[in-house]
C-alpha cells in the first residue's frame, strides 16, 4: 500500500466509508478524538461534508467536526464488499457491518452477544451436517444457525 | 429503620455470564457443593448459602443462573434479573453484587457489568480464571481497569481457592453506596430522549432514576410495547412519540444503545488489556478439528455413547456380584442370629430381599455419573449440541434441547430443570415432555437384572458383547422415541416457529478427578439414601402384604398366592396379560410407579417370600426358574424380558418427575398429559413387540 493513497478527512465526499490512518499531532485534540471513537484503524462514514464542518458516523454515533480538525485527520477510502456472513469463506476475517431487519428480539440478542458494527468475525467451521456454524468474535466462540448467519452482514475489505 | 437493617444479615448476589465460574466461586465462599460443569446453563435456579466473615458477620450469598444481559431471554436469565431488581418474593434485594468476569473473555462479559453499573448497585468485579488468562498470554492492567470502571477488582482462581480471602475482606468494605456511574453515552439526541422517558417512568412507577433509565432503554430498543403490563398510558405515549421521532431522524434504536455500550467497552479494553495472540491453533481448536469433524464428529459421538452404556454393563458386573454375595452373606448371618419367626422373616425377606437387591447396583450408578461428569466437565456437552443441532431442527427443536436430553441419562429431574435455558416457551414444554423417555439411572437396575438373566454372553469384534448391545439398544430406543414424540408434539399440540439458536462454545478443559469423584459419590449417597428410606419403607409394607393374611400357611407358594398382594395381582392380571406379563410383574410395575428401581426390590421380596428364606440362588436365577402355575411354562422368557425392558424405557414410572413437571409448568395439566401419553405409548409398543415376538421366540 502506498502512502499517497491517504487523503484528508475534509476531502472525503459524503456517503463514503473510510479508515483512519493518522490523527492530529496535538496531544489534546488527539486524546479527545480517541474518546469519541476516532482511533487509528477505526472505520467511519462521512455523512455530509459542508463548508465549515463535516458530519461523520463513528460506530453509529454522529459526530460533527470542524474542517480545521478534519484536515489533520488522514484517512484511506475503503472499497468494501458487503456480503452475508454465511457467504464468507472459512477462516477469512471480516468486520460486522450490520444486522438485517429481523425479529427484534433475535437482533437484540445477537447484538448483546457482541455482534455489533465493526467487530471482527471469522467462521471457524460448519457442523457435520453443514448447519450450524461456529464463529469467533471478541475472543470467544459462538455457534449460530445458517438462517441466523444469513441476516448478519459483514464487510470484506 | 437503621437498626433493622443492621440486625438483618446482608445479602450478596453472584451474577455473571454463563460458565464464568459463578457456582465454583459460590462453593469456595460457602463450602457448599453446588453443581459445577464446563458448559453454559448449568445453574438454572437461585441457590442460597452463608458466608462467615472474619469480623463475625454473617452474609447471605445467592448464586444465580448465568446471563448475558439484564434484558432476559429465557426463564433462567429472568430469575437473575428479577433477583437483582428485588422482584422475587422472599428474596431480598441484594446489598452488593459480585460480578464474575471470565478473564479470557472480558469484552463480552463487561456488557452485563455495564448494565449493573448503570443501576447503581454496589459491585465488586471478580476477575476469575486468571490462570487461564495467563496461559493465553492475556495481560490485564488491573489498576487501570479498576480506575476506569471505578470498581474494586479482585482476581481469583475459583477452583483453586485463590483470592477467596481477599474477596471476603473486600465484601465487608464494599457494602456501601456505589461510586461507579454510567460512563457510556449514546449520541446526544438519543440520550436526551431516553432521559425524558426515564423521568416519565420514574414518576409513573415510583422507581429511582437509574432503574427507570434501564427500563427506558428496554422500551426503546425492543418492538414490544408493553412489558407484561409494565407500561402506563403516559409511558406508552411518550415511547411511541420518541420512536417516531428517531425513525424520522433515521436512527436505529434497536442497535444504538448496544453499540454505544460496546464502543465504550472496546475503549476500556484497549486501555487496560493486552492480547499477545499468536495465530497458532489453540488446544480447543485442535480437539474441535476432530470432535466436530464433518464425518468423524458423528462417529465419535455415537461411539462415545455406546462405549459408556456398554461399559456400565460390563465393567460393573464384577463389583456388583461382590456386593450381591456380601448382601447374601449378611442375610445368612442375620438368619442365624435372630430366632425364627415373623421378625426374621421381615428382615431377611423384606429388607434384605428388597433394599439389598437395589444396593447391588451402586457400582453402575457410580460409573454412569463418572462418565456423565467427564462429558459435562470437558466441554463436550456443547459440542454434542452443536453436532446434533441439524437433527434436532428436523424435529423442530434446536441443539440446546439436546443438553437436557443428555443430562437425563443421569436423571430426568435435572434434565427438566435445565430446559429453563430454552428461550421459546413451547419448545421448552416439548423438551420437558420428552425428557423422561431418555433412560435414566433408575432404569439401570431393571435393565441389568433382566439382561444379566436372559441375554447370553456373546462377543462381537472383541469389544461389543450381546448384553452390552441390548443395553445400548434400550438407550437408543429411548432417544428415538423422544425425538419422534417431540416431532409429533411440535406438529400438533405445540406448533411454533423455528427457534433461534445462539450458543456459546466453551473451551475444552481437562476434568478434575477430584470433582468427578465427589460429584459421583454424592449421587451414589443419594441413591443409597433412597434405598434406605423410600425403598426400605415400601419393602416393609410389601413384605407385610405378601405374607398376610395367611401367615400360618406352610405352602409358601400358596401363601403368596392368597396374600393381599397375590389377590391384588391376580385381579389386575387381565390388564397386563396381553403384554405377556404375569401378576408378579404387574405388582412390580404398580409399585415402581413410585420409582423405577422399586421394581427390582419388589421382585426381590416376592421371590424371597415365595421360596422362604435365603436360598443360595440370586434373584436372577429365581426369576429364570419361576414357573407359571396356570400354564405350567416359565413365567419369564427372553421375550418377556425384552418386553419388560421396552415397557420401562417408555413408561412414566417416577413420582418425582411428575412433581417437578407440576412445579415447572404451574399445574397438573401437563404432568397428567405426560403420564398418560407415556403409559399409553409404553403399553402399545410393548403389546406390538410381544405379539410379533411370540411368532419368533
Ligand atoms: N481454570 C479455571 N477453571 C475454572 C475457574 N473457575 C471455574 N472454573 C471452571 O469453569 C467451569 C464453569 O464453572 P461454573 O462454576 O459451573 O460456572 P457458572 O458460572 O456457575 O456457570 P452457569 O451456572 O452455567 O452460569 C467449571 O468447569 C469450573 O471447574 C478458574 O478460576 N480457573
Ligand atoms: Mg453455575
Amino acid at each position: 500500500m502506498k502512502d499517497d493513497e491517504a487523503i484528508m478527512l475534509s476531502q472525503v465526499a459524503s456517503g463514503t466509508r473510510v479508515r483512519i490512518e493518522s490523527l492530529p499531532s496535538n496531544q489534546n485534540d488527539c486524546h479527545r478524538l480517541r474518546e469519541l471513537g476516532f482511533c487509528e484503524e477505526a472505520e467511519i462514514r462521512c455523512l455530509s461534508n459542508g463548508d465549515h464542518n463535516i458530519v461523520c458516523e463513528v460506530c453509529n454515533t454522529r459526530i460533527v467536526l470542524n474542517t480545521e480538525i478534519a484536515k489533520q485527520i488522514h484517512v484511506k477510502p475503503l472499497n468494501l464488499e458487503i456480503i452475508e456472513l454465511i457467504n464468507l469463506p472459512l477462516f477469512k476475517k471480516a468486520k460486522i457491518f450490520g444486522i438485517k431487519n429481523i425479529d427484534s428480539n433475535l437482533k437484540l440478542r445477537l447484538m448483546e452477544m457482541g455482534i455489533t458494527k465493526g467487530t471482527d468475525v471469522e467462521i471457524l467451521r460448519f457442523a457435520p451436517m453443514g448447519d450450524p456454524i461456529e464463529i469467533t468474535l471478541r475472543g470467544y466462540r459462538l455457534s449460530l444457525r445458517k438462517s441466523e448467519a444469513e441476516s448478519i452482514m459483514v464487510s470484506k475489505s | 429503620m437503621e437498626v433493622k437493617s443492621i440486625s438483618k444479615s446482608k445479602v450478596v448476589a453472584i451474577i455473571g455470564n454463563p460458565n464464568s465460574g459463578k457456582s465454583t466461586l459460590f462453593n469456595s465462599l460457602t463450602g457448599l457443593k453446588q453443581k459445577v460443569a464446563n458448559y453454559p446453563g448449568v445453574t438454572v435456579e437461585k441457590k442460597i448459602g452463608n458466608i462467615y466473615l472474619e469480623n463475625g458477620n454473617e452474609i447471605t450469598l445467592i448464586d444465580l443462573p448465568g446471563s448475558y444481559s439484564l434484558f432476559p431471554n429465557s426463564p433462567d436469565e429472568e430469575i437473575s434479573a428479577k433477583v437483582l431488581f428485588g422482584l422475587i418474593d422472599g428474596t431480598p434485594k441484594p446489598d452488593l453484587v459480585l460480578c464474575v468476569i471470565d478473564a479470557t473473555n472480558i469484552e463480552r462479559n463487561l456488557y452485563l457489568l455495564s448494565q449493573i453499573i448503570d443501576l447503581r448497585i454496589p459491585v465488586i468485579l471478580v476477575l476469575n480464571m486468571i490462570d487461564i488468562a495467563k496461559q493465553e498470554n492475556i495481560t490485564i492492567n488491573k489498576n487501570k481497569l479498576s480506575s476506569l470502571l471505578d470498581l474494586p477488582i479482585i482476581e481469583t482462581i475459583a477452583n483453586k481457592n485463590f483470592g477467596i480471602d481477599t474477596l471476603k475482606n473486600e465484601i465487608t468494605k464494599s457494602i456501601q453506596p456505589s461510586k461507579s456511574i454510567r460512563k457510556w453515552f449514546a449520541e446526544p439526541e438519543v440520550e436526551h430522549n431516553t432521559q425524558l422517558l426515564a423521568k416519565e417512568i420514574s414518576i409513573n412507577k415510583n422507581y429511582s432514576l437509574d432503574v427507570a433509565h434501564h427500563y427506558a432503554i428496554q422500551l426503546l430498543s425492543t418492538s414490544t410495547i408493553n412489558l407484561n403490563g409494565f407500561s402506563t398510558p403516559e409511558i406508552n405515549n411518550l415511547t411511541v412519540k420518541i420512536k417516531e421521532k428517531m425513525n424520522f431522524l433515521d436512527i436505529d434504536l434497536s442497535s444504538i444503545f448496544i453499540e454505544s455500550r460496546y464502543q465504550w467497552i472496546k475503549y476500556i479494553c484497549n486501555e487496560s488489556i493486552i492480547f499477545h495472540r499468536d495465530d497458532e491453533l489453540t488446544f480447543s481448536d485442535k480437539i474441535d478439528k476432530i470432535l466436530t469433524h464433518k464425518f468423524w464428529g458423528f462417529v465419535i459421538f455415537l461411539f462415545l455413547l455406546s462405549f459408556i452404556f456398554q461399559s456400565i454393563f460390563t465393567w460393573a458386573i464384577a463389583p456388583m456380584e461382590l456386593i450381591g454375595s456380601g448382601v447374601n452373606f449378611l442375610g445368612s448371618i442375620v438368619q442365624q442370629i435372630i430366632p425364627q419367626g415373623q421378625l426374621q422373616d421381615l428382615i431377611v425377606n423384606g429388607i434384605f430381599g428388597g433394599v439389598g437387591s437395589v444396593i447391588t447396583f451402586v457400582p453402575q450408578i457410580f460409573l454412569l455419573f463418572i462418565f456423565i461428569g467427564i462429558l459435562e466437565d470437558s466441554g463436550y456437552m456443547s459440542r454434542a449440541a452443536f453436532i446434533m443441532d441439524k437433527l434436532m431442527s428436523k424435529v423442530g427443536l434446536h441443539g440446546k434441547s439436546f443438553i437436557p436430553l443428555l443430562s437425563s441419562f443421569a436423571c430426568a429431574i435435572p434434565g427438566i430443570m435445565s430446559t429453563r435455558t430454552i428461550e421459546n416457551k413451547k419448545d421448552r414444554l416439548v423438551t420437558m415432555l420428552v425428557v423422561p423417555l431418555m433412560s435414566c439411572s433408575a432404569r439401570i437396575p431393571v435393565y441389568t437384572l433382566l439382561i444379566a438373566a436372559f441375554i447370553p454372553q456373546y462377543y462381537f469384534l472383541g469389544i461389543f458383547s450381546l448384553p452390552g448391545l441390548v443395553m445400548i439398544s434400550m438407550y437408543l430406543l429411548g432417544l428415538v422415541a423422544a425425538l419422534i414424540m417431540a416431532l409429533i408434539f411440535k406438529k400438533t399440540l405445540l406448533k411454533s416457529e423455528k427457534p433461534i439458536f445462539i450458543m456459546e462454545l466453551p473451551p475444552y478443559r481437562i476434568p478434575s478427578l477430584k470433582n468427578l469423584f465427589i460429584h459421583a459419590w454424592e449421587r451414589v449417597l443419594l441413591f443409597i439414601k433412597r434405598a434406605g428410606t423410600i425403598i426400605l419403607g415400601v419393602s416393609i409394607i410389601l413384605w407385610f402384604l405378601a405374607t398376610y393374611p395367611n401367615v400360618d400357611e406352610k405352602d409358601y407358594s400358596k401363601r403368596l398366592q392368597t396374600s393381599f398382594i397375590g389377590i391384588a395381582g391376580q385381579t389386575i392380571e387381565p390388564v397386563i396379560e396381553p403384554l405377556g406379563f404375569n401378576w408378579k410383574i404387574g405388582i412390580g410395575i404398580l409399585t415402581s410407579l413410585l420409582q423405577r428401581e422399586v421394581f427390582v426390590s419388589t421382585m426381590g421380596i416376592i421371590y424371597n417370600v415365595e421360596d422362604h428364606g435365603i436360598s443360595s440362588e440370586t434373584l436372577q436365577q429365581k426369576i429364570k426358574s419361576d414357573i407359571n402355575p396356570k400354564t405350567g411354562k416359565k413365567s419369564f422368557t427372553t421375550l418377556t424380558a425384552i418386553c419388560l425392558m421396552i415397557y420401562y424405557v417408555l413408561a412414566m414410572q417416577c413420582f418425582s418427575t411428575i412433581a417437578i413437571m407440576r412445579r415447572e409448568t404451574n399445574g397438573w395439566k401437563w404432568p397428567a398429559f405426560q403420564f398418560f401419553y407415556m403409559s399409553a405409548l409404553a403399553y402399545f409398543i410393548t403389546f406390538i413387540t410381544y405379539r410379533i415376538g411370540i411368532n419368533f421366540l
